[in-house]
Formats: C-alpha cells, sequence, structure tokens
C-alpha cells in the first residue's frame, strides 16, 4: 500500500476517531476519508463467492483488506501450535550435563563481573579529557598519523638531541679475517693484522690474547671520550666590537687641507692662535715672533727678539694679549700695537738673579725673570692667571693682574712634563713621566693620582668642561681618565709611536693627537645620555704625515670656536683642516 | 609616457626671445637624444643657415642643458614627444684683458661704478682704476689693511662722482668723497666712521638710502648714515688718535671706545662669532653671513634680527641678486649655496660644487640675473648660471689665493688675490650685437 494512503495517526486508539468523518492523517497531512462500510448481507455473499475469503483479513488502520498468503498461514498455525516460526531451524539437541563438571565454572561468579569495568571507566575519562581539551582549544587532540607515505620524501629531520649527549660508537663486529680459519682470499690480510693463528676447528683455538687489552681500550674510548654537543659560541670578531656611528654622521670635523702659513727659510718651534681664532702668532728659531691673520693667511706682524723664543702663549680672553717665552725670561706682551722688541732691552738689563720670579713692567710689556730656563706656559681659563714651568721640576704660577709670582711647589720630585688649570675648579694638574696629580690649589694638598701604573707621560689636556683628562703617553697610547670620578682609565688609541701632542677642542667635542710617527688622528667624543657610562671616542679622521724625520715638530691646535685643525707637520709651515 | 634612453628621437620645439633674425620655426623637430649642447647648437645654427656658428645654450624647463637631452628629459620627467627647448646664446669663456700690478694683497674690489673701480689693498689704501687700467689715485687713512670697499652714490646727483666707503682692520670705516674728471681724479671730504672694537670685515652701501652697513670680528653690525661720522680733516682735533687694535690690553681702550661712537645709526648684535659678510635685501633688510654658522636678516628701521638660518659652515661672503629674491653665499664649505628663502632652508639650498678652496667672493651679474661670478681661494674666478649645476666657465686667474671679484659691467669682470694683480676679463655673450 502506497505511503500517502497509509494512516500516519501511530498508536493511539482507533475509537478516537469513530465520530470523526475521517480515519486519520496520511504522510502529507491530508484526512483519509473513511472505506464506505459495507453490510453483512454483501459481506456474506462475497464469502461465499470467494474461495479464499477466509484468508482476508481487514486491516484497520488502512481501512483496506489484506489477503494472507499460504506461507503467512503456513506461519500463523506454526506459531498457534508453538513451533518454531521458521522450519529451517528445527533442530533439536540434547543438553550433556558432563560439561558442566569444571571446577571454575563451576565456582560462584566473581563480583568483578557484576561491577562497571575500571578499566573502560578510566579509558572514557581519558576520551572526556581529550575531547574537553578538543572543544577549548579546537584542535584535535589526537592526530592520527597518515597511513600512507611518500617513500621518495626526503627524510625526516633527526631530532634534536635535548640531552647533548651522543651515544658512544659500537665496536666493529668481526669480519671473516676474524674467523678461526678464514678463508684463503683473508689468510693473508688476518697474518698481518693479527696474530691469530688459523686453527681447523673451533675447539682447537687457544683464547683471544688481545681480549683484555681490546676490552680496557674500549672503556677507555668510552669514558675518556666527551661524547657530549657543546655549546659553540659563533661570533665573529667584528660583532664584539662597539658600533661605532659613521664619521659622516659626527660632523663638523676637520677634514680637508685648506691654508698653509708658510715661513720661509726658517723653523717655527712653537704656533698658537689667539682667543678669538682671528690670529696665529708663530715663534721661528731665528728669534722672530709673527702673527698670522687666519682669515686671509696674511703675515700682519714681525717681530725680530734676536734671540731664541721658546714658546708662544695666547691670551685665553683677550684678543691682543701673548706670553712669549726665551730664555730664563717670561715676557708679557700685552698691547701687540705698540710693542717694539726693543723695549726689552732695557727690561732685561734690569733683572738680577734670583730664586724668585722677579717682575720688569712697562706699560706694555712685562718681563718675569725665573732662575732657569722657562719651558712651558700654561693659561688658567678666565685670564688671570698662568702658569710657567722652568728648569726641570720648577713651577711658578703667576697673576696678571697683581703682577706677582708665587711657587706653589718648592722642588717638585720629578722632572715636570706639562701643567693645566681646570677650567673650572680651583685644581692644578701637573704632569710628570710616571703620574699626573691633581692638587687643591685652595687647600694646598694633593686630590688625586691618575696613573695606570705602566705610563710614561708625554703630555696632558684638559677638556673644557673639565671632566676629562687625556694623557699621551710614550707607548702610543692615549688614555682618558675620568676627573670626576675614581673610575679607571681607558686607552683610546695604541698605536707604536709616541703620542706627541693631544688636545681637545672649546666647544667641539673634538680630541686630536699627533704622534711620533706622522699620524695627526682627531677623535669625536660622544658624551653618553647617562653620567655613569664611559665617553665613546669615535676616530673621525686620520692625517698621516711623510715626513718622518720631522716628527719632533708635530703639534696640533684647534681653532677656539670653528671645527678646524692647525697642526705643524712640517717645520716651515702651519696648515689649517677645516671641514668640508 | 614613453621611457627615454639614449637611442630615442625627441622631439623639440625650438623657441627663443632672442630678435627676430635669430628665431626658428616653432614646429617640434625629432632630434637624437644622445644630443648633448653642441649638438642641439649645430642643428639651430643649421635651421638658421648661420655660415658662421653661434654657440647657444639650451634651456628645457628652467633647466640647463649640460649632459645629454635624453638624460635631461629623463630627469625633469619630460615625455618623449613633445619638449619645448628654449635657446639663449652661449656665454663666451672670459678672455683676459687688461692687467694692473698693486703692490699688495688685493682684498676687495667694487665695480659697480662705471667711471672707475675701487680696489682694497692689504697695505691700507684703497686705490681707484680706470675702467682701462689705469691707477688714477690712492685713498689712504688707514693705518692697517683694508678689508673691504664699497661704492655708496654722492649726496647729489653727480654722474662723475662717488663715495669710496673702505673698511679696515684698524676698526674704522672711512668714506671718500670722490669726482673723477676724464683720467683725473678729486678726493672731496673725508668722513670717518668708527665704533667697531675690532677688524671690519665688509661694508655695504644700502640701495635708494644714504645708509651703508658694516660688520666686524667683534661679533656686530652696524648701519651708518653717510653723513655721520667725522670729518677726518676738518676736524682733526677731534678725530682719536689712530684706533690702536689692540684693545683688552689696556683698560681706558674700551671706554674710548664707547664715547667715540658718532655717526652711529644702529648696531645689531646677535651673532656669536665674527660677522664677515653684510648684503642689503632692500633698504630696509640686511642680511648677515657669519663665522658661527648662521646667516641672518635685519630689519633695519628698528635693528631687530628678522631671522637667523643655520648654515653647515661658516660663511665668509654673501651677496643679495638684484632681484633681492635669491641670495647666494659661500665659505668654508667651497660650495657656492643658491638660496631662496622661500622654498627652502638655508640648509637644504642649491649647492655648486666647483671649487676646491674657501669661496672668498660671490657676486651676481647686474644685468643678467642668472648669473654669478664666484671666486675662492684655489686662485679660480667660476661663471655659473644658477640653471644648471655645473660652472658655465672657469678660468684660473692667480697663482695663489683669490680674494674677491666682481662685475664692472654686464660683460666685464675683474678680480684680484694674493699676487697683488688686478686682473680684468671679457665676458660677452656669443651674439655679434
Amino acid at each position: 500500500m502506497p505511503a500517502e494512503q497509509t494512516s500516519q495517526i501511530g498508536d493511539v486508539p482507533l475509537a478516537w476517531y469513530r465520530d470523526l468523518a475521517h480515519e486519520g492523517y496520511n504522510v502529507d497531512g491530508r484526512r483519509l476519508s473513511k472505506s464506505v462500510e459495507t453490510d453483512s448481507l454483501s459481506n456474506l455473499l462475497s464469502n461465499i463467492d470467494d474461495r479464499s475469503a477466509w484468508r482476508r483479513i481487514s486491516d484497520a488502520l488502512s481501512g483496506g483488506h489484506i489477503k494472507l498468503s499460504k506461507s503467512d498461514v503456513l506461519l500463523l498455525q506454526r506459531i498457534q501450535a508453538g513451533w518454531l516460526p521458521s522450519d529451517s531451524l528445527e533442530h533439536t539437541w540434547e543438553w550433556d550435563s558432563s560439561t558442566n563438571t569444571d571446577r571454575v565454572a563451576s565456582s560462584t561468579e566473581p563480583k568483578r563481573r557484576f561491577l562497571p569495568s575500571q578499566g573502560e571507566a578510566k579509558a572514557v575519562a581519558r576520551l572526556v579529557r581529550v575531547l574537553r581539551r578538543t572543544f577549548q582549544t579546537g584542535q584535535p587532540a589526537i592526530e592520527h598519523a597518515p597511513h600512507d607515505y611518500d617513500i621518495w620524501a626526503a627524510p625526516p629531520t633527526e631530532q634534536p638531541n635535548t640531552l647533548g649527549r651522543i651515544r658512544a660508537r659500537k665496536p666493529s663486529l668481526p669480519a671473516n679475517e676474524l674467523s678461526f680459519n678464514p678463508p684463503v682470499e683473508y689468510a693473508e690480510y688476518a697474518k698481518m693484522n693479527i696474530s691469530n693463528k688459523s686453527a681447523s676447528r673451533l675447539r682447537q683455538m687457544c683464547s683471544y690474547e688481545c681480549f683484555t687489552q681490546e676490552r680496557f681500550e674500549r672503556c677507555l674510548d668510552l669514558y675518556l671520550c666527551p661524547r657530549s654537543h657543546r655549546e659553540k659560541t659563533d661570533i665573529s670578531p667584528e660583532e664584539l666590537l662597539p658600533k661605532l656611528p659613521m664619521p659622516k654622521q659626527l660632523k663638523p670635523f676637520p677634514e680637508i687641507f685648506t691654508q698653509r702659513f708658510l715661513q720661509q727659510r726658517e723653523t717655527i718651534d712653537c704656533f698658537s692662535v689667539n682667543c678669538s681664532g682671528e690670529w696665529l702668532a708663530m715663534c721661528t728659531s731665528s728669534g722672530s715672533l709673527l702673527i698670522w691673520d687666519v682669515h686671509t693667511g696674511k703675515n700682519i706682524y714681525h717681530f725680530d727678539f734676536n734671540t731664541k723664543l721658546g714658546s708662544v702663549h695666547w691670551h685665553p680672553t683677550r684678543t691682543h694679549v701673548l706670553v712669549v717665552t726665551m730664555g730664563t725670561c717670561a715676557v708679557v706682551i700685552r698691547s701687540l700695537a705698540s710693542f717694539d722688541p726693543g723695549q726689552l732691552r732695557a727690561l732685561k738689563s734690569m733683572q738680577k738673579s734670583s730664586e724668585q720670579p722677579v717682575w720688569n713692567c712697562s706699560k706694555a710689556v712685562s718681563v718675569i725673570q725665573h732662575a732657569l730656563t722657562v719651558r712651558e706656559v700654561a693659561w688658567h681659563r678666565k685670564g688671570r692667571y698662568f702658569a710657567t714651568i722652568f728648569g726641570e721640576r720648577g713651577i711658578t704660577v703667576h697673576d696678571l693682574d697683581f703682577k706677582c709670582s708665587q711657587q706653589p711647589f718648592a722642588k717638585y720630585d720629578s722632572r715636570v712634563m706639562s701643567v693645566s688649570f681646570h677650567p673650572t675648579e680651583p685644581f692644578f694638574f701637573i704632569c710628570s713621566p710616571r703620574q699626573v696629580r691633581m692638587y687643591n690649589l685652595k687647600t694646598q694638598e694633593l686630590k688625586r693620582k691618575f696613573s695606570n701604573g705602566m705610563t710614561n707621560n708625554m703630555c696632558m689636556c684638559i677638556s673644557s668642561s673639565g671632566s676629562s683628562l687625556l694623557v699621551g703617553e710614550r707607548s702610543g697610547k692615549t688614555l682618558w681618565f675620568d676627573v670626576e670620578s675614581d673610575g679607571e682609565s681607558k686607552a683610546i688609541a695604541v698605536r707604536g709611536a709616541s703620542v706627541l701632542s693631544v688636545t681637545c677642542h672649546n666647544s667641539y667635542p673634538l680630541i686630536a693627537t699627533a704622534a711620533q710617527d706622522g699620524k695627526i688622528t682627531v677623535f669625536h667624543m660622544s658624551e653618553p645620555s647617562d653620567s655613569v657610562a664611559d665617553p665613546m671616542f669615535v676616530p673621525v679622521n686620520v692625517i698621516q704625515n711623510s715626513h718622518l724625520e720631522l716628527a719632533r715638530c708635530l703639534d696640533v691646535q684647534f681653532h677656539p670656536r670653528q671645527p678646524w685643525l692647525f697642526m705643524k707637520r712640517e717645520p716651515q709651515s702651519i696648515d689649517l683642516y677645516t671641514q668640508k | 609616457m614613453t621611457a627615454i634612453n639614449d637611442d630615442v628621437d625627441i622631439a623639440v620645439s625650438f623657441v627663443t626671445r632672442l630678435p627676430e633674425r635669430y628665431r626658428v620655426s616653432e614646429s617640434a623637430i625629432e632630434v637624437p637624444g644622445r644630443l648633448t649642447r653642441y649638438g642641439l647648437s649645430e642643428v639651430v645654427n643649421h635651421l638658421l643657415g648661420n655660415e658662421k656658428p653661434t654657440p647657444f645654450d639650451f634651456l628645457i624647463d628652467g633647466a640647463l642643458l649640460r649632459t645629454s637631452l635624453a638624460k635631461l628629459a629623463l630627469r625633469l620627467g619630460k615625455s618623449a614627444e613633445a619638449t619645448l627647448c628654449e635657446y639663449v646664446p652661449a656665454l663666451q669663456p672670459p678672455k683676459a684683458a687688461e692687467s694692473a700690478t698693486c703692490e699688495e694683497w688685493i682684498s676687495s674690489i667694487d665695480g659697480s661704478w662705471a667711471p672707475a673701480i675701487v680696489t682694497g689693498s692689504f697695505d691700507g689704501k684703497a686705490y681707484v682704476w680706470s675702467p682701462k687700467g689705469k691707477l688714477m689715485c690712492e685713498l689712504d687713512g688707514h693705518c692697517e689693511r683694508v678689508c673691504a670697499v664699497s661704492l655708496a652714490p654722492p649726496a647729489g646727483d653727480a654722474e662723475n662722482s662717488c663715495v669710496v666707503i673702505s673698511a679696515s682692520a684698524d676698526g674704522s670705516v672711512r668714506a671718500h668723497e670722490l669726482t673723477v674728471t676724464g683720467t683725473k681724479c678729486d678726493i672731496g671730504e673725508v668722513r670717518v666712521f668708527k665704533g667697531h672694537e675690532s677688524t671690519v670685515l665688509d661694508v655695504a652701501s644700502a640701495i635708494g638710502t644714504r645708509l651703508f652697513a658694516s660688520s666686524s670680528v667683534d661679533g656686530t653690525a652696524r648701519i651708518w648714515r653717510l653723513e655721520g661720522g667725522e670729518l677726518a680733516t676738518e676736524k682733526p682735533t677731534k678725530k682719536r688718535k689712530k684706533p690702536s687694535k689692540m684693545t683688552g690690553g689696556d683698560d681706558d681702550d674700551d671706554d674710548d671706545a664707547e664715547n667715540n661712537g658718532l655717526g652711529e645709526e644702529l648696531v645689531l648684535n646677535g651673532h656669536t662669532d665674527q660677522v664677515c659678510a653684510v648684503s642689503w635685501e632692500s633698504s630696509r633688510v640686511l642680511w648677515t653671513g657669519s663665522y658661527d654658522h648662521t646667516i641672518r636678516a635685519w630689519d633695519v628701521e628698528t635693528g631687530v634680527e628678522k631671522e637667523s638660518n643655520p648654515t653647515n659652515s661658516s660663511v665668509h661672503c654673501l651677496s643679495v641678486a638684484p632681484s633681492g629674491n635669491v641670495f647666494a653665499f659661500g665659505g668654508c664649505d667651497r660650495f657656492v649655496n643658491v638660496w631662496d628663502p622661500r622654498e627652502s632652508t638655508s640648509k637644504a639650498c642649491l649647492k655648486l660644487k666647483s671649487h676646491e678652496g674657501w669661496v672668498s667672493c660671490l657676486r651676481w651679474n647686474p644685468s643678467n640675473e642668472n648669473h654669478i661670478v664666484s671666486t675662492s681661494y684655489d686662485g679660480s674666478v667660476k661663471l655659473w648660471d644658477i640653471r644648471g649645476k655645473v660652472p658655465l666657465h672657469s678660468v684660473t686667474t692667480h697663482n695663489g689665493k683669490n680674494f674677491a671679484v666682481d662685475y664692472h659691467g654686464g660683460e666685464r669682470l675683474v678680480s684680484g688675490g694674493d699676487d697683488g694683480n688686478l686682473r680684468f676679463w671679457n665676458v660677452s655673450s656669443t651674439l655679434d650685437d
């Protein structure tokens, strides 16, 4: 019967539909009309006519009739008789009670048969856990390995050995030649290597004589050979060096040669740039003092002293005042325009030899007479005081305003290389070959010693801020000391030749050193942002001098305001390097 | 737009502002892209039918052609289809003309006056030369070298007279009235302006007013009225003893300097280092360049600093174009810097690189606003067109350092340096008329 004709009312009493016009709903929800009731007479007549009417039964669900087949009738009869419905299973067998005599089987059922399995409970719990994790993370917790794999693919990479151990190599297995009776083709080889006599039978073999030795060596191999991975540090030496900025980024600094102040026929002994940077003074071997205009390179003044001049130093704040040393005198020239070297003669004749420096003054000139030859002059930043070194160990400090002198150190204990004032504090630095000493002039006591123990100092320079001390030494190093804190020194350049001159720029963070091999190096000193770290020195320019035999002439000095460098590389000229 | 390489033919239409007889048809002509100035000049001469070729320079979009046509078109982003190319007569290389010898180094030259040329010299004198290079007279009075000279118009309208302002290392500025009749030269009244504490490095007379500006090593620029100062001849008693350059050594020097500010109109304080160059933009605005790596503009009426522009290095010379909008400066960095303040910062201006020494002097051509002449410590004089980056011409004029150069008229150059020779050069364009 088709589905649309079948009532889909389910297992409900048919009495519910007795009074209704329909008898249920088909699968589409349409009402099924009730079959027309036939009266019992017509039923009887139809049953008489139809021989198979006894096999016809009415189907209450569909309202139609179903005709039972012969097999259906047979099945019903078998069921009614209490037989099995199908005759194919019509076999019976005797139950043999003798099989029930087993002791174990006959024992009572164990309790665990009636309890839920704990192993299964564990397995289920594990699966639940896995499923929960899967829901939380969104990834399948169990990944099934693919059953098929690519045999031509690259072999899987070896798992990293996390323990870092290497398995010991297995001893090589005995080969043919180690046989007790090696084949003929191995016999020769066997004789050569092993003192093993071949035997025709194994029982005729004596014990292997190298056994103990080989085991011992094997043990030695095992425990002496370090079989672990070492973390190799693969660092190139360049990486260890600090990252220096490019010189291009550190502009301005002296880069290229610009001007030459050439003094023909005479050797220049010393030079100095005045505080405004307008003039360059130099003294020559023949005893003349020359003043040049820096901007145009023109010689403006020429003074003949007719005696050998030691050095010349401009006043740090006044543009026209300078100190010239000659022999035992230091001459302060107060006004260049009205200065005449002839005035000196009168002043020098008034001299009298004395241990204390003596001042002889006129309007334009002051002559300070020392007991010994004056070697060096160092000005205080403010220009009131200047210090002179005379002889090997004498140091005098002169007061320009009061025209008097004093000797704070009666006799210094070693040769004095150079002296310097601290730019802001009342400190005084004395550079001797072994160390640099810093004295407090106010309290008159030794404040600090700067030395790294091995020094042989040549020259010294205080930075314009007064925080750094730079010392050039004979070994070629330039040492940096922090004046304000007791830190270690720092060698900023190491090369073979001794450093003859070191100088700092007044306003730019520049340092220049001149070495005996003719190299002049300009460094950029970058101050760190925090005061704890040391400054970084970057060599920005190296100026090579080819005239090695003239190395004693080397001297460098910065322009006071511009990033320019004056250098004496050759005996007769001063060169000016400027930024590009 | 098609990519341009040297093999491409470029359609060029030649235009010019020259007279009618130098004009060619403006219709586009296909020329090979590899052509340079010379090739294009040949093309134009061929079109003109000139027997004697006239060299031309070519401008595309205001840029001077110095490489091949294709490269310039590529740089300017021009398409290969149609390029408008303006041609102008090329500048001939400077030809050496007269030469005169001065005993000392020549520090400065002013050739802005037709009847005479004035030079300042290291022997403390200013010299007046005729345009033919004959010495007409010497103006002395300074006790130190003369660092700068400048010419100012006279009080009256006399065409043959002029005021020569000379600045000296003795800290004073002198103004000589000069009248030239033929080859004779009469010196009128001389005024002395004192006030600078140190060497006066530059002096410049203003356009249209009776003012001039001076700058000094003491870090100031000062603006003076030409009628101010002291009369050097009439009041010798009031005139201070020759100012000793050496101030600072003696205490009374400083007091003298303060009392002595006669005729001084305005002191422009602000620079932290010596002021090397002054130049007037107009009668109201003054520009100064200094060693402290700045260029500053000053309002002359109030004396207030208008702006301060940093530069990469010290400024040694500064020159405002006659139009007043663009100016050129040079110095330690060896560039000729051409700067339009309206367009860029002074650090990012047009840098013309060719000199191998400090640029010591720069002047604009009075008749062509695109041309500059520069000179340097390398002894060369270079002519520039600011529309190109390569010098038009370069001549080595002196053996040593060159300190000064100036135009005398639009077609004549005067240069001087540390060999003491005053040299004249003819620079003319190539046209016959």
